[in-house]
């Protein structure tokens, strides 16, 4: 049988003096009076030099002020976060709208009735945001009588992202009664002088991968969009014009696109070699 | 003698031909309605194809 063996000391006569010492302590604690703590730490009642007080005030309301404190910094500083994200947004907003920006000393964004507000930015979007025909309405007028004049089958579309495309049929009665349904789409810059033009012209129906895929052979004069879409390629830089007077239009990207098309059936009734129809400096 | 269908296909065969040697020649090609290929000079035509080759 395992025994525990205790020393000898006078707990038992100590334990009086420090019962009394501790209900001495909870009294003060509960009437929130001074209590002293001396220089080793120990607590007591009598001050002595050197002894420091505890300062008066109720331990919960210490912790409080503390956390209210704490947590009042911290929503500050998540309101000034927010307070950010909200101006950056409205901001983000104003200018993707077109609306007017105010600016204080600086060169810092403020309200319009902001008393820093200086400087208003007029109305009036980037220019590298915005649409071409945004840009330049009497140039869609343009394109629009043209396409109406000579493609009256055509119909303009307005695309997710803004663009703006013309989609139709073309039958050029040459292999069969085959018909070519296309989509031209005028790149955001148009127009630019570069090979295709600013007009991309996609075969929508057959769709181009799958005449490749039948044929076994992919035409060389297709280019590729940042989507990794093929597109004909209608002709060759040097051709497009993107000058204040003169513009390379939907329309005359179109007939390109018809001459392609008809060189592409011309091949397929046997009438053209692929080697003519490939050759690197087109027809 | 040779009947109706085989009378067009050799007229299609022509036409294509010359289309193929107007094509490879530069020379002017127009089109009509809905895009049906045409004679330059037929009433049908509405307009050409712009000078300009695809390549590159």
């Amino acid at each position: 049988m395992n025994e525990i063996k205790l020393p000898k000391c006078c707990m038992a006569a100590d334990d009086d003096i420090f019962k009394q010492k501790r209900e001495e302590l909870r009294k003060r604690l509960l009437n929130s009076e001074p209590i002293s703590i001396g220089q080793n730490g120990e607590i007591g009642t009598n001050t002595k030099n050197g002894d420091k007080l505890i300062p008066g005030g109720k331990l919960a309301d210490a912790l409080d002020d503390a956390l209210r404190s704490q947590r009042e910094a911290a929503q500050n500083s998540n309101t000034g976060e927010d307070e950010f994200t909200r101006r950056r947004q409205q901001l983000a907003d104003a200018l993707r709208n077109a609306q007017p920006v105010t600016l204080g000393k600086g060169g810092k964004v403020v309200s319009a009735n902001d008393k820093e507000a200086s400087f208003t930015v007029p109305q009036g979007k980037l220019a590298a945001l915005m649409q071409w025909y945004e840009r330049d309405p009497t140039l869609l007028d343009a394109e629009k009588a043209a396409m109406n004049r000579d493609f009256p089958q055509f119909s303009l579309i307005k695309l997710n992202d803004g663009r703006l495309a013309w989609v139709g049929d073309v039958k050029l009665n040459v292999m069969g009664n085959n018909s070519w349904r296309l989509m031209a789409v005028y790149q955001p810059n148009h127009p630019v002088q570069q090979m295709g033009s600013s007009v991309y012209v996609y075969l929508v129906e057959p769709s181009i991968e799958a005449l490749i895929e039948q044929l076994g052979w992919r035409p060389h004069h297709l280019l590729r969009d940042s989507n990794n879409r093929d597109y004909l390629c209608t002709t060759e830089a040097s051709y497009v014009k993107a000058t204040s007077t003169q513009v390379t239009s939907a329309n005359t990207v179109l007939r390109w696109a018809i001459k392609w098309l008809l060189c592409f059936e011309l091949v397929l009734t046997g009438d053209m070699t692929k080697e003519e129809f490939d050759q690197p400096h087109g027809i | 003698m040779k009947c109706s269908k085989t009378a067009d296909e050799d007229e299609n065969k022509k036409k294509r031909a010359e289309l193929t040697r107007r094509l490879l020649n530069g020379e002017t090609i127009a089109f009509g309605e809905g895009g049906k290929i045409v004679d330059v000079d037929s009433e049908e035509a509405i307009a050409t194809i712009p000078y300009g080759k695809f390549g590159d």
